[in-house]
Parts: structure tokens; sequence; C-alpha cells
């Protein structure tokens, strides 16, 4: 029997992935921004991204992207899961920059800063769930308002 | 459609609908009626009570047996929860979790929670949730999803 391929498993893995891929890019943009924000204020060295840095920052935001995936998919949003995948995204980072060393010809402050960017990024983005239940919250008030008044017998 | 009440010495109140024909809003009002004048049979201290479905808050589930709660007081009934949303869907009965129905009527406002729960409070202020599949449910009868 032929296999509907919009219910394949391959087709589920990569919608799955697609959402992850929102995160990675978020992400990425950040850490390319912040990267090259911190080679215009340090006056003393020439910073610009190479391919094969870029490629690494890209894979680590992958991988962050896919923990948020698995950590909080959309209908299992927790403040305890955020914090986890924060956690996890530091962590991440920081594994990255040891075996990369992408900050290796920067001031020792840069790095810790970097950590602190990617966190407010992230942050961002769990307020960014959380605006969401707020915006939730109040079309389905809007709507209970109006089932109560359309169809409330006393009302009638 | 015209609304029209009497007020006088009459023997017994009484409702009349006058139509062309039965369409659509008249069996509404009919069915309404129907509604409001079905009462449930509920047990409380040994007495048997009749209750207006339109006064239940909510219902629930407990080894077995199920509840009614109203504003004032606690009710058993021997009815399912099954049979009692399918008999009162129409006066704002809902299924908010696998052993609880839920009055729309009497709720004061919703809170969507994180892990897609609503957190429902009721006009005399009691909390109940509707768990993840259920909350699909409630937002299908308010609306908010096709």
């Amino acid at each position: 029997m032929k296999k509907d391929f919009a219910n394949s498993g391959f087709a589920r893995l990569f919608t799955w992935m697609a959402k992850a891929k929102y995160s990675m890019g978020i992400l990425f943009v950040l850490y390319v921004v912040i990267y090259l924000f911190f080679g215009i204020v340090i006056k003393e060295i020439n910073v610009s991204l190479n391919f094969f840095t870029a490629i690494q920052m890209l894979f680590t935001c992958l991988l962050i992207g896919i923990m948020q995936q698995i950590l909080i998919p959309s209908d299992k949003i927790s403040m305890l899961r955020c914090a986890v995948w924060i956690t996890s995204g530091a962590v991440v980072t920081v594994l990255s920059e040891l075996v990369f060393k992408w900050f290796s010809l920067f001031p020792a402050w840069c790095f810790p800063a970097f950590i602190v960017f990617m966190i407010l990024g992230m942050l961002f983005m769990v307020l960014a769930f959380y605006l969401e239940l707020h915006r939730e919250t109040k079309s389905l008030n809007r709507n209970l308002e109006k089932f109560q008044k359309k169809q409330n017998p006393e009302i009638i | 459609m015209k609304i029209r009440v009497e007020h006088g010495e009459f023997p017994e109140n009484e409702i009349v609908l006058r139509c062309k024909e039965l369409d659509e809003e008249m069996m509404e009002v009919l069915a309404l009626l129907r509604e409001r004048s079905a009462k449930i049979i509920c047990f409380k201290d040994g007495e048997t009570h009749f209750l207006l479905p339109g006064d239940i808050l909510y219902a629930e589930a407990v080894d077995g047996r199920v509840f009614i709660y109203t504003s004032n007081a606690v009710y058993e009934t021997h009815q399912s929860l099954s049979a009692l949303l399918n008999n009162h869907e129409e006066v704002g009965m809902v299924r908010i979790g696998k052993a609880q129905l839920c009055n729309l009527y009497h709720v004061a406002r919703l809170k969507s929670l994180p892990n897609s729960r609503i957190e429902i409070t009721l006009k005399n202020n009691e909390r109940l949730i509707a768990s993840r599949h259920y909350a699909q449910n409630l937002k299908e009868m308010l609306g908010l999803l096709e």
C-alpha cells in the first residue's frame, strides 16, 4: 500500500525540524551580530567572520533549536522547562567556545558578555511564549463573554 | 422576533409561540424552553432534590459517583457525566476533564496556562483546570477553533 507522504515519518521529522530551524535562525543572527559588534567595539583586533566559524555557530544554534523542540514543544511550555532550555543553551555555547575557540583573539570579557546577550535572546524567546498565552487569555475571555451574551437564556 | 409579556390574573404561567412556520429561531426557543423546564433528579442527605440545569456550576465524577456543585450545595446524581453533557450541552455544559463538566454561564474568567491547559475561575471564585485535551474542546465551543 502506498504510504501518504504528508503523514510519513520523514514529513513529520521535516516539519518538526522546521520549527527547530526558526529558533536556530534567530539565535544564529544574534550570534553573528554580537560577534561582529564586538569587532566594532574592540579597535585593537580586526574581526571578520570566516565561513567555518559561521558553520560552527550555525550547528551550535541548530543544536539549541533542537533542544528547544525537545524540552519546550508548544504544548508543554512551563517555567521549569524554559529554565532548563536556557541553561542547556548556555552550556552548549560554552562547550562550543571551548572546542572552536571563537573568542581566542578577543579580550577576556567578550565571551561572558556574549553569553549574557545569548541568554537575554533566549529569555526574549520565552517571553514570546508567555505573551502568546496572555493574548490567548484575552481572546478566550472575549469569546466567553460573547458566548454568554449570545446564548444566555436570561438575556434572551 | 417580537417579544410580548402580559401581566395579569392568569391561572398559571403560560408561554404561547406564534409563528408562520417552525423556523430555526423558533426551534431554538422551543429547545431552550424544554431544557429550562427539564429538571435533574439529585440527592442530598437522603432527600431528593430537583435541580434546574442552569443552576449547576460544575459536575464531577469521583470513584464512580457523580456529584453536582451549585453555588450553595453539593448533590449526588445517578446520571452519568456523559448523560448530563448530552442532555444539557445547550445550557452551556462543557467537558473540561475526563471526570469534570463545567457550566460556561457560571464562568467568570478563563486563563490560558502553559502546557495548553486553561484555568477556569467560576463566579463563586472556585477554580478548575481544563486539561490539555479538553481545553481544545472548550476553545472549540467558544468559537476559537474552526
